[in-house]
């Protein structure tokens, strides 16, 4: 799936997307790390780093982003578009899917 | 904590191999997981029924048929909660290797976005806030 989407190379403070955005999109960091932001914007909530892939969650369920994300440090990041995601989830055996399905409702 | 929900039935089939894998029989009241046990591990209830003690997710009544705490199984190095025998349980133990195996024999992908869901709903719930300095 990576080989389909080329890394993007982001700068310290960038936006990845902001609250309220469509989530269109989910993401795997391939160094640096992101920091997901309460409203104020002073405080960190969570973090991603290294290898980590997030937003499945918000992408299948149709979300808006619930807050802001920026880049701290030199970024390499992965956008995977909400597209390929209902395509591979299409590809799975059902009861995958449902397994898939049923902990996005337990997690949003 | 999150909703209580009915527990999720993982897609893994327990075949007759998985089934000749190591038996615990835990008298009801008694820890099958205790927390901190590491998660190179995963237990599958085959008779009885527990419950999970995690201040973060809400399994309810977990009953035969299901394997105990595995979105800690999925996301985590160790198990987080404590799972208590709510009666007398047989349980599989069973080395994740094989799951993960078993799992991605099936569907590659699926594996992957499990693993990263899971991690992905117990950071939301687990990581404490800071400020920015």
């Amino acid at each position: 799936m990576t080989a389909q989407i080329p890394s993007a190379r982001m700068i310290d403070g960038e936006v990845l997307f902001r609250e309220g955005d469509p989530a269109g999109a989910f993401y795997l960091i391939e160094q640096g790390r992101v920091l997901v932001l309460d409203r104020s914007g002073n405080t960190v909530l969570r973090y991603y780093e290294k290898d980590q892939l997030f937003g499945i969650p918000e992408v299948l369920a149709g979300a808006v982003w619930p807050h802001t994300a920026l880049v701290s440090g030199q970024t390499l990041i992965r956008a995977f578009p909400a597209g390929l995601l209902f395509e591979r989830m299409e590809k799975m055996p059902a009861s995958h899917q449902d397994f898939i399905n049923s902990m996005v409702a337990l997690g949003n | 904590m999150l909703g209580e929900e009915d527990v999720m039935k993982t897609p893994l089939r327990v075949d007759t191999k998985a089934l000749s894998y190591p038996r615990l029989v835990i008298d009801k009241g008694k820890a099958i997981i205790a927390t901190g046990a590491s998660t190179e591990q995963a237990y599958f209830l085959i008779e009885g029924s527990a419950r999970a003690h995690s201040p973060i997710v809400n399994e309810g009544d977990i009953t035969a048929g299901h394997f105990l705490s595995f979105i800690s199984f999925l996301a985590l190095e160790n198990y987080e909660a404590d799972v208590i025998a709510t009666s007398r349980c047989e349980v599989l133990v069973l080395p994740r290797e094989l799951v993960e195996n078993c799992w991605q024999d099936e569907d590659r992908t699926s594996w992957v976005f499990a693993c990263s869901i899971a991690s992905d709903t117990l950071k939301k719930k687990m990581l404490p806030e800071r400020e920015i300095a």
